[in-house]
């Protein structure tokens, strides 16, 4: 009995204990504090991340979602599994660049913004300077997704986290986004303090004064784009851009330095690692093979009649049925069963200098300004010499590839030579050119000003024509429903598919 | 907080009734059948109010008066014995079978011994000896066929078959595994669990049996008891079992063409300037075009002299030399071997007065059909249970299970499964690829070589390289046990405390050679989850009287769960080749950790009260409180009730209806997440070299989360006739699931791809029943019989607002945002907002043809178009649901003297899969259908100039017939991602297993042996039927998650269904 009661006390005991335990049941500490991420974010950490996603806009990454613009411009080709070739995807996904650049390119600015973290985040550089290069690549990103899409979500965009919460953002016109950009283009400008650079730019090693100048040359690019639905606005922008300071060298180009490591590698380095899947199509390669070179498949003479383009060998690999002496391209949009039936050894692939694992991938080259440059002369919007700015163009480029030796015979090519009846076409046609891998602007020239003339694949898929848009991906049909739809229906009479024209493209 | 408290009062009122007794008496009730312990057998002392249950060991106490009395032990299915107690302390009893009755005692929540006929909710029971017809050593796996509501998932025994299953369907938006409870204690995953262990099973299906375990048993529970030693003698058991293994189920093939994307030859010419001398004997040979192509497309198969992979390949027998080009009709069958696996299990326990023991080791060594793998499997089990005194017992359980797995079983688009069978050629000798697919030089040859001058592989490595060269390891080690300490204040009233741990670490090495298709590499990773539980509990018992019956427990739960996960790899290749080493990274490796710990503290009641063996009411109430959810909102609190009624007691004087019950429940379960989703927080990427990186989450946290609850609803009944030799059960249920912590999808433009929310609601419902029987019964001769069946849907009514549909699950090519191959995904759907049509969690959406109105698809008619005479189609169309409409099984066994025979048949009706292995068969010109003749009388790989190709069986917009012949190729890659055709019913009847034994009779065995049973079993000896010719549609899951939501509609690269042969003695001493 005395057992049993001492028994009884004790037990009285532990449910005293546990009782009195169960005031604070609720109370756990920090268990629950995540020991695998930070709360405190670094904001030139997020910089750094907002800026690898750079060459997706031109080099693609290893998914074909991004590399689309390389084929709708004929730059290559795939040796075996056409889809791409045939427009077989119209949905793309850009949730990607929301996500995850433009997020952290908008944090940034907020950071450095909010009273409460502006002087934290002033330990990864100074205020004005922080938001200044954030706005800069915010506009990039947006002017990239807006020449592909149309209207985009822009104002409504990125308000998840913010009080007046927005998961369903409503789409801003592309007139409003070009208003947007050009706008926040010249305030970042402007913001910018002479305060400490910012950290973790990989891209500029914080030269603001290069930062100026691809905001400029990001409002020049984008201020040409309107030469056929607002010149006016157009040509403010433009010439604006220009008097404040575009790109004036190669040494001044706007690349992407890959690294030869695999994590920061070249895509196109990656996708070659095991396959051979990209080959140089038949519309390049007839155009810049000298005219004694017949392509096999096409039976046509390549277009330069005096050198072949010294670009062709950066550009191409010559074939292995040829002991690598021909380049010959595949024809473009070929079913799969044809290009099963051509073998590999007998195209040219894809040149193994493209393909260099730590290559400076073009974001904006010094050609392609000049180009801008002698268009824009040739419209009368600037006093340029557009003859002189087209030749200029043309050595910018070569010299870029380190070809530039051949130049002067280059240029006597009939087809390079300049035609003063046909300049549009010919700054056009070698724009082209010269922007080689730089896919979705190429794209959005060609829908511009038609050049270079490049005929649809006889076997598309989702289109009979070349595509002029890219169908928005279903997240927003499927959740963003009412405001996708209203998007479709104000632009493409509720078609949403590859052969929408967007604002721009009359 | 007042409920508990309240519950301690509780407990502290029982406490409070003790009274003293004059002296106890205790023993062990046995069955006089077999000598198993009986848990769960009324004692009575005759004339009193004072009675006791003996526990789950079969043994009980009870106070008695000085001068004695007579003790009436009772208990359903046995016949009433009454003993006089007279002057003995220990009363051991031997209860005879009543045939008269028929009743099981179950396992319960929380390790309560029940008869089954208290119980007001749905379980079901299996015995070792059904378990394990086949000797199979996968739990879930051995469940298929034998419970109803049950819906086995089960992977290929080529990669040793792990099964996954879906109890009840799958429920709410986030179907989960059940829970597995081995002896009391919650184990990782049914893996963890030695089959050679095991005495008895019971699914507690619904959530009321299971409420008492919380949030986690909201898909059902798995209690497992674990054998026991016999009292009073020594028992041996031996077992060993070795079987054979082969490839069971494979598509057909077409024997006809050869590799290569078109039909021509191209022809070698020798340039002495450029190539080897050894192939000057090939100027002039014909070769496939290319030689790259990895289809079957190429020529016709004809014996004709061709220079083939190894012709090119120095250093091959080959070399420089051309072979008949002629078809391998079993090269895709001859690439796998012959399995073996042997299974040896040793086990030893005794039972004592005041103690039991049993332990257990058991060992399987296992060669897979894939070459190169292997795995072997150790078990060792410990359980005893000693009393330190009259009151106090301790329990004590040590298990640990390892596993090691060599090989490279991976499944899917690139794996080895896709090259042997999704990809391919028709004349390939795989003797040849095995015997040269690494030269003695090192270097690696394939089928798949870029051109005659470039032996080195475009898509595809040589089979046998990537299973023999580019291996994985994978080691799994668990480690469960218990420490119990149960004390009986009084007769009636046990308090216990008992702590449990279970911990599993995961080890996986994989490596990729130097000098194969991929950059080489070396990946390493560990994962480890270990769960501890403190548990109290006090449990009181009492027959009060003639009429009433009670029994209550309340308790209270401290649960601590820890995870750790590790992954390291290689980058840009190996410094030195074929170094497996982490130190060899070219570049600067991939390096990831995560932690996470948990804590849950619950507290739990419930009470049972029976009138005169008739009615039973059960009543539970459970609390939590999580650490995953905000401070504010983290206490959940649920109920449940069931009822039983049992009618056969009002109605006598029959004999048809020996026995029968009503049953009815209802209950409540809350609900909890992971931990780390309330605050935002930044993740470090890779760096782009020294330089660091971060990013904001992609999933918005939320910091108002609460908890969620489903709450449910079962009712049934039992009826068994003409003296139990019929039985039958059927139970219905229904489950609100609202609220669900769940990610719903964002658009990207907001900044986040998903969010979390409590939101949503989705109605389960479904029905089971058993019916089973004893048809025969003589002297000589017994046939017993059980099947069941079981129907489950669950329909989607609300998700999030303004959402309408969430992806469960994106088919093969497809990518959540863009589809990809037409976007072939699943889908959890709100109901049409014209039609008011519901949809069923898991509807298949993806690519269809357009239909003409008289049914016919819709061919283009534009001569134009690049579609021409090709079917129109439509994405993102409605094509079907991935749950089953209808599972079942059939379970017999005949006994004739001392012969036993054992089988299981199990079939499933109706759900959708998605076959890809079909798609790319007749895509890379595989399969038969790829050949023959068209409708014209002429083969269909003839050009259509010829009269060949082939013709869309359509009509045009206006209704005329189509009669556009496309070329072979053309016609088949056109169905390339037009999902509709590329879907199957995944029903299907199998013989899951069989097993023939024969016991020896006792007068050749001697005095030690006491039992000697050989038998002969055979595991998936036959498929009898599948919707999908060539693809066993039961066996599409086995990795645990996916195959319960995802995984168990798509097909693609699977390895092959598996079938094996053997033989099994046991010896018993």
């Amino acid at each position: 009995m005395k057992l049993l009661k001492n028994i009884q006390y004790k037990l009285l005991i532990v449910l005293l204990t546990v009782g009195m335990i169960s005031c604070d049941l609720s109370d756990f500490g920090d268990t629950n504090d995540d020991p695998n991420n930070t709360t405190s974010p670094k904001t030139s950490a997020l910089l750094t991340n907002a800026l690898k996603a750079l060459p997706w806009t031109t080099a693609g990454d290893n998914g074909r979602n991004f590399r689309a613009g390389q084929h709708y411009v004929q730059y290559v080709g795939n040796t075996q599994y056409t889809g791409d070739d045939n427009y077989d995807a119209d949905k793309f996904d850009y949730n990607s660049i929301y996500t995850g650049p433009l997020a952290d390119l908008k944090f940034i600015i907020d950071y450095n913004v909010d009273a409460d973290t502006k002087d934290v985040a002033a330990s990864s550089g100074s205020n004005g300077n922080q938001i200044a290069v954030a706005k800069i690549l915010m506009s990039y990103y947006y002017l990239h997704l807006t020449d592909r899409f149309g209207d985009i979500p822009y104002s409504d965009a990125l308000k998840s986290g913010e009080a007046t919460q927005v998961l369903s953002p409503g789409f801003s016109t592309q007139q409003e986004v070009y208003n947007g950009i050009f706008s926040t283009l010249t305030e970042a400008v402007s913001s910018m303090d002479g305060g400490k650079i910012p950290e973790g730019d990989i891209l500029f090693g914080g030269d603001m004064g290069m930062w100026k100048k691809f905001a400029n040359t990001i409002r020049m690019v984008a201020g040409l784009r309107l030469s056929e639905v607002d010149e006016a606005k157009g040509k403010a922008e433009f010439t604006s851009a220009l008097s404040a300071g575009v790109i004036s060298s190669n040494d001044e180009r706007i690349v992407y330095q890959y690294l030869a490591e695999q994590n920061n590698e070249n895509p196109w380095f990656s996708a070659f690692r095991t396959r051979e899947d990209w080959s140089m199509t038949s519309t390049i390669v007839d155009y810049m093979n000298h005219s004694s070179s017949v392509n096999p498949f096409t039976s046509k003479a390549g277009m330069m009649d005096v050198i072949m383009d010294p670009r062709l060998p950066k550009y191409a690999n010559p074939t292995e049925a040829s002991n690598f002496k021909d380049y010959v391209g595949q024809p473009y949009g070929l079913t799969e069963a044809d290009a099963g039936a051509i073998s590999n050894s007998e195209v040219s692939l894809l040149g193994d200098y493209m393909r260099t694992q730590d290559l400076a991938y073009p974001i904006y080259s010094y050609a392609q300004v000049l180009f801008c440059q002698a268009e824009a002369a040739e419209r009368g919007w600037t006093g340029g010499d557009a003859q002189q700015l087209y030749y200029d163009a043309i050595f910018a480029s070569l010299e870029e590839y380190g070809v530039d030796g051949d130049y002067d015979q280059f240029i006597l090519n009939s087809e390079v030579a300049w035609d003063a009846t046909k300049a549009q076409e010919r700054i056009a046609t070698q724009k082209w050119v010269a922007m080689f891998l730089v896919g979705y602007d190429a794209w959005s020239n060609w829908r511009r000003t038609g050049f270079p003339v490049l005929q649809p694949s006889p076997n598309g898929i989702l289109s009979q024509t070349i595509p002029t848009r890219q169908a928005y991906p279903d997240s927003e049909r499927d959740l963003n429903t009412v405001n996708w739809q209203k998007a479709v229906d104000n632009q493409f009479g509720g078609v949403d598919d590859l052969n929408g024209k967007v604002w721009w493209d009359k | 907080m007042r409920k508990f408290l309240l519950l301690t009062s509780l407990v502290l009122m029982t406490v409070l009734v003790v009274q003293a007794q004059e002296r106890t008496v205790s023993g062990t009730v046995t069955s006089s059948d077999d000598g198993s312990s009986l848990p769960g057998v009324n004692v009575l002392l005759q004339g009193t109010n004072a009675g006791a249950v003996s526990d789950i060991d079969g043994n009980y106490k009870i106070a008695v008066p000085d001068a004695g009395g007579v003790l009436v032990f009772s208990f359903i299915g046995y016949a009433s014995k009454e003993v006089e107690v007279g002057s003995q302390t220990t009363i051991n009893v031997a209860l005879d079978l009543d045939v008269q009755q028929l009743s099981e005692v179950v396992i319960t929540a929380l390790g309560v011994a029940r008869e089954k006929k208290t119980l007001g909710y749905a379980t079901q029971e299996v015995k070792s000896e059904n378990l394990r017809v086949a000797r199979e050593t996968n739990l879930n796996q051995s469940l298929a066929g034998k419970i109803a509501g049950v819906q086995v998932v089960s992977g290929s025994g080529a990669k040793f078959g792990n099964a996954a299953i879906r109890i009840r369907g799958v429920r709410g938006l986030n179907g989960s595994a059940p829970l597995y409870v081995v002896d009391g204690i919650i184990v990782p995953d049914a893996n963890s669990i030695n089959m050679d262990n095991v005495e008895s099973v019971n699914v507690l299906k619904g959530a009321s049996a299971a409420a008492l375990y919380g949030n986690r048993a909201r898909d059902g529970v798995i209690v497992i008891t674990s054998k026991k030693g016999v009292d009073g003698q020594l028992s041996i058991t031996f077992n060993n079992s070795t079987f054979f293994e082969r490839v069971a189920t494979l598509p057909e093939y077409q024997n006809e063409y050869g590799g290569g994307y078109d039909q021509s030859f191209k022809t070698f010419t020798y340039d002495p300037a450029v190539h080897d001398p050894g192939l000057a004997g090939l100027d002039g040979a014909s070769y496939p075009n290319p030689m790259y192509g990895d289809e079957s497309w190429g020529a016709p198969l004809q014996g004709q002299q061709v220079a083939q992979w190894d012709a090119w390949t120095k250093g091959t027998e080959g070399y420089g030399k051309t072979r008949p080009w002629e078809a391998h009709p079993d090269n895709i069958r001859n690439f796998y071997e012959k399995g073996v696996m042997t299974n040896n299990n040793l086990s030893v326990g005794k039972g004592g007065e005041d103690y039991n023991i049993m332990a257990s080791i058991s060992n399987s060594n296992r060669k897979g059909v894939l070459p190169g793998s292997d795995q072997k499997k150790n078990f060792l089990n410990l359980l005893t249970t000693v009393d330190l005194s009259e009151k106090l017992t301790l329990t004590g359980i040590v298990n640990y299970n390892g596993v090691k797995t060599n090989g490279n079983l991976d499944e899917g688009y690139g794996s080895i499964a896709s090259n042997v069978s999704q990809w391919f050629q028709r004349q390939l000798d795989t003797d040849l690829l095995r015997k040269y697919y690494k030269l003695p030089d090192g270097t690696f040859t394939s089928w798949n070589i870029l051109s005659p001058t470039n032996p080195n592989p475009l898509y595809w490595d040589n089979p046998y390289t990537m299973l023999l060269e580019n291996k994985e390891q994978r080691r799994e080690e668990v480690f469960f046990g218990k420490v119990g300490l149960t004390y009986e204040i009084i007769e009636g009233l046990k308090v216990s405390a008992n702590m449990t741990r279970a911990t599993k670490n995961n080890w996986f090495e994989g490596r990729t050679a130097s000098g194969t298709l991929d950059t080489d590499r070396y990946r390493t990773s560990s994962r480890s989850k270990k769960e501890d539980n403190y548990e109290f509990l006090v449990t009181y018992n009492k027959q009060l009287n003639e009429d009433w019956s009670i029994s209550a427990l309340a308790g209270a739960n401290n649960r601590l769960n820890d995870g750790f996960f590790w992954d390291i790899g290689t980058v840009g290749g190996l410094s030195v080749p074929n170094l497996y080493n982490l130190k060899a990274s070219v570049d600067r490796p991939l390096a990831e950790n995560e932690k996470q710990f948990k804590q849950v503290r619950s507290a739990y009641a419930q009470a049972s009260v029976g009138f005169r063996e008739m009615v039973y009411i059960d009543a539970a109430v459970r609390s939590d409180w999580s650490s995953s959810l905000p401070k504010d909102n983290n206490q959940y609190t649920y109920p449940s009730i069931a009822t039983t009624f049992i009618f056969s007691e009002l109605l006598q004087d029959q004999n048809i209806l020996s026995f029968g019950k009503l049953r009815a429940n209802y209950a409540l379960v809350g609900s909890d997440i992971d931990p780390y989703q309330l605050d935002p927080t930044f993740t470090v990427n890779n760096p782009y070299g020294n330089t660091p990186t971060m990013t904001l989450p992609n999933t918005l946290p939320n910091v108002n989360l609460r908890p969620s609850y489903s709450e449910s609803m079962e009712a049934g009944i039992a009826m068994n006739f003409l003296n139990n030799r019929i039985t039958t059960d059927f139970a219905i249920y229904s489950y609100n699931n609202k609220d669900e912590i769940i990610q719903v999808s964002t658009p990207g433009s907001s900044g986040v791809n998903a969010a979390w929310v409590n939101s949503g609601l989705t109605v389960s419902k479904g029905y089971e029943f058993t019916i089973g029987g004893t048809p025969v019964k003589t002297n000589d001769f017994e046939w017993t019989i059980s099947a069941n069946g079981s129907h489950f849907e669950n329909e989607v009514h609300e998700l999030y607002p303004g959402l309408t549909t969430i992806r469960l699950g994106n088919g093969w090519g497809g990518t959540g945002t863009t589809g990809g191959w037409g976007g072939v995904n699943a889908q959890a759907k709100v109901p049409d907002e014209t039609t008011g049509e519901v949809y069923q969690w898991g509807t298949i959406v993806g690519r269809a043809f357009q239909r003409h109105e008289n049914g016919s698809i819709l061919i283009e008619s534009d001569p134009t178009s690049s579609r021409y005479g090709k079917p129109l189609t439509e994405n993102d169309q409605i094509l079907g649901n991935i749950l089953p409409d209808f599972v079942g099984g059939i379970f017999n066994r005949f006994t004739y003297k001392d012969f036993d025979l054992a089988l299981t048949i199990d079939w499933q009706k109706g759900g959708v899969m998605h076959s890809i292995t079909r798609m790319f068969h007749a895509a890379a010109g595989l399969s038969p259908e790829t050949v023959g003749d068209n409708d014209r009388g002429t083969p269909q790989r003839d050009p259509v100039a010829d009269n060949g190709g082939i013709r869309f069986d359509g009509v045009y917009s206006d209704g005329t017939q189509n009669d556009v012949y496309l070329e072979a190729n053309d016609y088949w890659w056109t169905l390339f991602g037009t999902h509709e055709r590329w879907l199957y019913e995944s029903s299907f009847v199998k013989l899951r297993e069989v097993r023939l034994g024969y016991s020896l009779p006792k007068s050749l065995l001697g005095d030690m042996v006491k039992n000697v049973n050989v038998a002969v079993i055979a595991n998936n000896p036959w498929l009898i039927y599948t919707a999908v010719d060539g693809i066993d549609p039961s066996e599409m899951g086995g990795q645990e998650v996916d195959a319960r939501t995802n995984g168990a509609w798509v097909e693609g690269g699977q390895l092959p269904a598996t079938r094996s042969l053997g033989f099994d003695i046991k010896i018993s001493f």
